[in-house]
């Protein structure tokens, strides 16, 4: 057996790993960043150990906006987000990359049903953590915040800050 | 006896001329030292491995990310590097557990990361990617346990895959039939055998359901694998049971839910059907025992598309095929296709009664006629099968 196998097999498993984290912080340097709304939030769903919980009002888009056939539940969508003023708003939803013009951009998310005439999107980026003891910023005002979030190009995405409008 | 007692009196031995040097050398070596340190050195290890996990579970959630990465890099690389090193030394089963939990603890580290960096997923192919890495693992050690781990976590991913997404994977499903295959062919052990038969009919029954196909499917996927056992190469007595006793169970149960209110008629599905008669047709070229081979066949035959009837010409099926091999059984005077008769029937006979006779008896004289009905049943069977067994001892050949 050659000698170089195991350590090889080793190394690109060390590699997948270092790669998934590394990209996260990739994200920084080649990513763009868009604010988005957040939907009001129960307040006493906000503080969830030492994170919120964030609703985003892309969350849940009519579907109106839905473009193909029907999603089915847990599917992967895409989302095309247009700037509306300084925020971005839901444009379209489908199970295909749609193509985007100057002001809009794409983001993926999951399907996780509908209720009524809307559809229920998760971006998986619903948590916000916050540093021990520094939840108080965020209490109290319990309706929308803004959500400044990178996306990129590979189409992974994280919260960089969440303030008040 | 002691080591150092031996060596103790051996010295004296050899001064009173008793034994010589080269004698005492023997003697001493005859009597390899115990490492009784090298116990307490692995007890030490785990203990101080189990406090390290403790904490680390305790902690994780506060710790920060990059942390975590470091700490989960690390202890991945320790168990390959100390397992590889504990293997290369001669100490196989100790280095082989070491890889194991590497290719645990590599899947665990992919969850995690994908927790701690927001990873949004979409299907199982995380565990596809688990099941590489495990195979991969094991072709470079080739030591069997690391095969049962490559199974048993491309089996559990199916499940997950079913169970989270509602779908199947349809990569997991190829590593594990052509990897899975390919090994066993190499190996022939019995023993894998039986679980890759095992693996087979679960991962199918995700493939079907989940994929939202035609049960019918479910046929033709256990017929190809009943198909490949009469290759020579793929010939595993266990699989040919498995494969058998799948499609036996299915029509079964289709006895049941064949009845027209139960579940509706399924549309004839074309493409299902071109496929099945061609692997039918093969297997009726390819099999040796060509009676026993197209009496099998009679399970594989997809009853639904019969429609109202469906349920009745299963249970038909089913006698005919448990009085067929009763009935070759007994003239080749093969005490295994008997035996394999007997049960069959018997089963048969419980399906009809339970199906007939449950809606229009009293409970209880339903369950005493059915045990009388089936006491009756073994005692005359069993007087057959008796008869014959004590006459000779053939073989059957399935």
């Amino acid at each position: 057996m050659k000698r170089w196998l195991f350590p090889l097999i080793v190394s690109l498993q060390v590699l997948y790993l270092v790669g998934m984290a590394g990209a996260y912080y990739a994200i920084d340097l080649f990513g763009e960043t868009i604010d988005l709304k957040t939907a009001p939030v129960d307040p006493r769903d906000l503080f969830y150990g030492d994170y919120v919980v964030v609703n985003y009002e892309i969350s849940t888009i009519s579907d109106e906006k839905w473009v193909g056939k029907e999603p089915q539940y847990n599917e992967k969508v895409y989302v095309k987000l247009k700037k509306d003023g300084e925020l971005y708003a839901a444009e379209a939803v489908s199970h295909q990359a749609l193509r985007t013009e100057g002001d809009e951009i794409l983001i993926t998310g999951q399907y996780k049903g509908g209720n009524g005439n809307e559809l229920r999107i998760r971006y998986g980026i619903e948590r916000f953590y916050v540093e021990e003891n520094t939840g108080e910023a965020l209490e109290g005002n319990e309706s929308e915040r803004i959500a400044k979030v990178a996306v990129a190009p590979w189409g992974q995405k994280k919260i960089v800050s969440l303030s008040h409008p | 006896m002691k080591r150092s007692w031996l060596e103790k009196e051996g010295k004296a031995w050899v001064e009173e001329g008793i034994i010589s040097k080269e004698q005492y050398d023997q003697l001493v070596a005859k009597y390899p030292n115990r490492n009784s340190k090298g116990l307490l050195t692995i007890f030490g290890g785990l203990f101080i491995g189990l406090g390290f996990l403790t904490f680390v579970a305790s902690n994780w959630s506060l710790m920060p990310n990059i942390l975590k990465m470091g700490i989960l890099i690390v202890s991945l690389l320790g168990f390959y590097f100390f397992g590889d090193r504990a293997y290369q030394k001669g100490s196989r089963s100790l280095g082989t557990s070491f890889y194991a939990i590497g290719v645990l603890l590599f899947g665990a580290a992919m969850i995690l990361t994908g927790q701690m960096y927001h990873y949004m997923a979409y299907s199982a192919t995380t565990f596809f990617l688990w099941g590489v890495a495990a195979s991969l693992v094991y072709g470079v050690r080739r030591e069997q346990p690391l095969l049962y781990l490559t199974l048993a976590i491309l089996t559990m991913g199916q499940l997950y895959s079913w169970m989270t997404y509602g779908e199947s994977h349809l990569w997991i499903f190829l590593l594990f039939v052509i990897g899975g295959g390919f090994e066993l062919v190499r190996l022939r052990r019995d023993f894998l055998a039986l679980l890759f038969g095992f693996g087979y009919i679960l991962q199918s029954l995700v493939f079907v359901f989940a994929g939202g196909h035609d049960y019918v499917w479910l046929l033709f996927l256990w017929l190809l694998l009943y198909v490949a056992t009469t290759l020579s190469f793929f010939r595993f007595p266990s699989l040919q049971i498995t494969s058998i006793g799948a499609a036996f169970l299915l029509k079964a149960i289709e006895v049941f839910l064949l009845d027209s209110w139960v579940m509706e008629r399924l549309n004839v599905n074309v493409i299902f059907l071109i496929a099945h008669i061609i692997v039918a047709g093969l297997l009726v070229s390819l099999v040796k025992d060509r009676a026993i081979g197209i009496l099998n066949l009679l399970l594989f035959l997809p009853v639904v598309y019969v429609g109202g009837d469906g349920g009745v010409i299963a249970l038909i099926l089913l006698y005919v095929v448990s009085i067929g091999y009763l009935v070759i059984g007994t003239k080749r005077e093969a005490v295994g296709l008997v035996n394999f008769g007997t049960g069959a029937f018997l089963v048969s006979t419980l399906i009809a009664y339970v199906q007939l006779a449950w809606d229009f008896l009293n409970k209880s004289v339903f369950f005493f006629i059915g045990g009388v009905l089936l006491f009756g049943l073994s005692y005359v069977l069993n007087r057959e099968r008796r008869r014959l067994s004590g006459n000779e001892k053939g073989g059957g050949g399935r």
